[in-house]
């Protein structure tokens, strides 16, 4: 599982509705609303997975912008530090170890 | 209550963000941070911002990335930066060995095969032709430590001037803009003024997308005092111009025309400041003859905002709005970018963006200041101030001014002449040259060409000629140019090296090598040096032994000119998060506003006036009369719209990064066009139709976004995407000042496919 910390920047009218709603999601943990534009959210998701549960906040109505502080993927690591997610060089690269002129 | 590990690293994400927002830890359970092994600190590769991040590096691999407090972004970090791990770790997609190509694929060599053929075929080249012939072509992306040493062995040591940069691409306007406005490149104010102006005039640029962590800054000083007015001035109606009290659309291309009118109703209002423009400014015709302020205010005439309306499509009472409010603010700070930098006009439209500081005195104090945003993490420190374009030498001196060079040679212990007096070729004209088989050989070091280049069909098949040579050093084995280069030399990424990063506000950060690099990669410090020896470069020229010693001569040759950074030693900057210059000595914090008194240190405290221009010759900035002209291809009855591309919030340049990130890369998988609500409804497509675009150079089928983000007449495709190359589609036509192409503009036909 990955973990973000970030903020949620939203219009000031939407703050209370905005937070209501990520609180309400699976795997988001909310913090309060800060000065008045910010709301305190950690995300726990495969790093695969996060995205689209990012996405849906920032698809809510009086998002602006969500800026991120903290991002870890230390428990998504395998022996050798690679991540699953990782792009197999083979695919690109074919068995010869080669690349085709285009 | 003992936490378990996943507890932890929550409280540690949590702890961040309060960190960011006040300065403090929250009362969190478990709130110490989740440490691990180390912390490194460096800076976000990514953007011109320069956002200071805190590398965790875990068993030797990079676990972790969070904003560094202590940084201009307080802790803050967009999406992309905090990607980053997955992106390092994206190993499996990394070059780790040199290779040849070979009957026209690229097969595993050794370090020295790879490095004996790339300067067999250096020399032959100069052997045959002469030092014109090779060139080199690098990056806002490379160290400045890298840079540095690029533009040292190529002109000091192989006496040729042929030294690019992808910043040609993207920030030559202003550099121009500055240049011609103040005898001087790089901004003059900074960050913090953001914190204290009181209207923004953000012009061609979209921040929320681009340049997010300040636009989180200009949102929060927006919150923090709601009569601070935002006026953003752009074709789209991007996120940047929600949170504005007044978005400007114009017909593409005519802001030139509504910059001059902007300057007509300050001076018809009596908004202008003449106690300022009397004593620091020249007035300037665009032949360069000096005029006085009757003069600029006939030119004006042309430009009255019913003319301007009718040129740019926007209403009269609107320009009149926007320059009431830019001149009656207490302080008014100016940001702009690609959309005023990437046009044939490029540093005109600099120029008139700056006269309207000049005109009503908002420069030089707090809030106060017309910035230009950047886009590469070092196109700044790395390219600009290094002087590493064919015009340039290190420290804003020229290669055609005599008493520049000889300066510079003096300094690098040169034989007088040393130095050829003759400007290379600009970035165009030097790929042009590459095609035509004229430059035998290129050194490509920290970009990707074949993707960004305007027009780029015609390069890629000039890369493919047997009768020039190219070698690559590059992280990434998917990147475009890989299929084209001679050579590919595995280069260490981001954390595995260490040097300089110097972003938009003049400050240099160090960034600090976190882990080994990867495979047989070496940093590309090491491969230039390696280069140099090789090459034979006399080791008087190049005496380094690492990037501390570079670092070490560059700051050196700093301290003869107004950069003068000579104070950012490696101690202090291994201990501090950042620092301004000009920074003359260890004990000097730095340089907030250069050109004021009591702040630039180029200044004497007892100076008689507050500001002075020292890059000019009589002190005076200079207020150009530009006039309007159009874009290099209007649109036409055979090409009726307009074409402009740009990024997107998730992804950075060609996306051989940001792509290895499943998060980034599912965010956006693809290329789209985005195609204003009428002009859909008219050529019957939908949303998420397949849409043809034609322009002059090619054609390409691309998914659509339907929505009012375009005016009428406009689509807009960002140019991340390998798969899609809108660069395909794009203009190579350049400003004949700052040799940048438009890839802003240029005619294109839709229609559903």
């Amino acid at each position: 599982m990955a973990i973000m910390g970030f903020l949620v920047h939203a219009l000031p009218d939407d703050l209370e509705h905005v937070e209501r709603v990520v609180g309400r999601m699976d795997g988001m943990t909310t913090y309060g609303i800060h000065n008045d534009q910010y709301i305190v959210v950690v995300a726990e998701f495969p790093s695969d997975k996060i995205d689209d549960e990012v996405n849906k906040i920032k698809d809510l109505e009086g998002v602006l912008t969500i800026y991120a502080t903290y991002m870890t993927v230390e428990d998504e690591m395998d022996e050798e530090g690679n991540l699953e997610t990782n792009v197999d060089i083979r695919k690109i690269l074919g068995k010869k170890n080669t690349i085709d002129f285009t | 209550m003992k936490l378990t590990r996943r507890e932890v690293l929550k409280s540690a994400a949590a702890a961040s963000a309060f960190m960011a927002l006040n300065g403090t830890l929250p009362d969190l359970a478990g709130a110490a941070p989740g440490e691990p092994d180390k912390w490194v600190k460096a800076v976000c590769r990514f953007c011109g911002t320069g956002c200071g991040v805190m590398i965790g590096v875990k068993n030797g691999k990079v676990v972790t990335v969070k904003g560094d407090p202590n940084n201009h972004n307080q802790g803050f970090i967009c999406l992309k930066g905090a990607e980053l791990p997955s992106i390092v770790n994206a190993t499996k997609s990394r070059v780790t060995r040199p290779y040849i190509r070979k009957n026209g694929q690229l097969e595993p060599a050794s370090w020295d095969e790879a490095m004996d053929l790339v300067v067999s075929k250096f020399k032959a080249a100069i052997k045959e032709h002469g030092p014109t012939s090779v060139a080199y072509y690098g990056s806002g992306q490379a160290l400045t430590e890298e840079s540095y040493l690029a533009n040292k062995i190529w002109k000091a040591g192989l006496r040729c001037n042929n030294v690019e940069g992808n910043p040609r691409l993207c920030m030559a306007s202003a550099v121009g803009g500055y240049y011609t406005s103040f005898g001087k490149d790089e901004p003059i104010g900074c960050y913090d003024d953001i914190d204290a102006a009181t209207c923004f005039f953000i012009i061609g640029a979209n921040m929320s997308e681009c340049h997010p962590i300040l636009f989180k800054r200009v949102a929060a000083r927006k919150q923090a005092d709601p009569n601070v007015k935002i006026i953003v001035v752009d074709p789209r109606k991007t996120n940047t111009a929600r949170i504005a009290d007044i978005h400007v659309s114009f017909k593409p291309g005519t802001d030139l025309a509504i910059l001059n009118a902007m300057a007509y109703v300050i001076i018809d209002e009596e908004l202008d400041n003449p106690r300022f423009y009397n004593k620091y400014v020249n007035f300037m015709t665009n032949d360069k003859k000096k005029v006085d302020f009757k003069a600029y205010q006939k030119f004006l005439q042309d430009y009255t905002p019913e003319k301007a309306e009718k040129i740019s499509g926007v209403p009269a009472d609107t320009i009149r709005k926007i320059a009431k409010i830019f001149a009656e603010s207490s302080a008014t700070m100016s940001l702009w970018t690609m959309g005023l930098n990437q046009r044939i006009r490029g540093v005109w439209a600099n120029n008139l963006t700056t006269n309207l500081h000049l005109l009503t005195g908002h420069l030089g104090k707090p809030g106060a200041t017309n910035f230009s945003l950047t886009g590469q993490p070092n196109a700044c420190g790395g390219v600009r101030d290094t002087g590493s374009l064919c015009h340039l030498l290190p420290a804003g001196r020229m290669i055609k001014k005599a008493k520049d060079r000889a300066a510079l040679e003096k300094q690098w212990g040169l034989k007088p002449g040393t130095i050829a007096p003759k400007p290379g070729l600009h970035t165009i004209a030097l790929w042009n040259a590459f095609s035509e088989g004229k430059i035998k050989a290129m050194f490509v070091l920290c970009t990707n060409p074949a993707q960004s280049l305007p027009n780029v069909n015609m390069y890629t098949e000039g890369m493919k000629r047997k009768d020039n040579f190219m070698v690559l050093s590059e992280p990434f084995m998917d990147a475009e140019t890989v299929k084209y280069c001679d050579v590919l030399l595995p280069a260490a990424f981001w954390c595995e090296k260490r040097g300089v990063y110097g972003c938009t506000e003049r400050r240099y950060s160090l960034l600090m090598q976190a882990i080994d690099p990867i495979g047989e990669c070496r940093p590309d410090v090491d491969i230039l040096l390696d280069f140099a020896k090789r090459m034979g470069v006399d080791p008087k020229v190049i005496p380094f032994k690492n990037v501390d010693d570079i670092w070490d001569e560059w700051r050196e040759v700093s301290s003869a000119t107004p950069y003068n950074f000579k104070g950012m030693t490696r101690a202090r900057q291994e201990k501090e998060s950042g620092i301004r210059w000009p920074c003359p000595t260890e004990d000097h914090p730095g340089t907030c506003h250069r050109y004021v008194r009591g702040e630039d240190p180029n200044i004497p405290k007892d100076y008689k006036n507050k500001m002075w221009f020292y890059g000019t010759k009589d002190g005076k900035a200079r207020l150009w009369m530009r006039p309007y002209a159009p874009a290099a291809e209007e649109p036409d009855a055979k090409y009726p719209m307009v074409l402009t591309t740009g990024r997107v919030i998730d992804h950075w340049h060609t996306g051989t990064m940001t792509m290895k990130s499943p998060v980034l890369r599912r965010s956006f998988p693809n290329a789209y066009v985005e195609v204003n609500i009428d002009d859909a409804k008219k050529h019957g497509i939908k949303n998420g139709d397949n849409v043809l675009l034609e322009t002059r150079r090619d054609k390409m089928i691309f998914q659509a976004k339907v929505s009012d983000v375009c005016r009428p007449g406009l689509v807009f495709v960002p140019w991340f995407d390998k798969n899609l190359i809108i660069n395909k589609l794009t203009l190579n036509a350049f400003d004949k000042g700052s040799k940048q192409p438009e890839y802003k503009i240029c005619a294109v036909r839709i229609k559903k496919a």
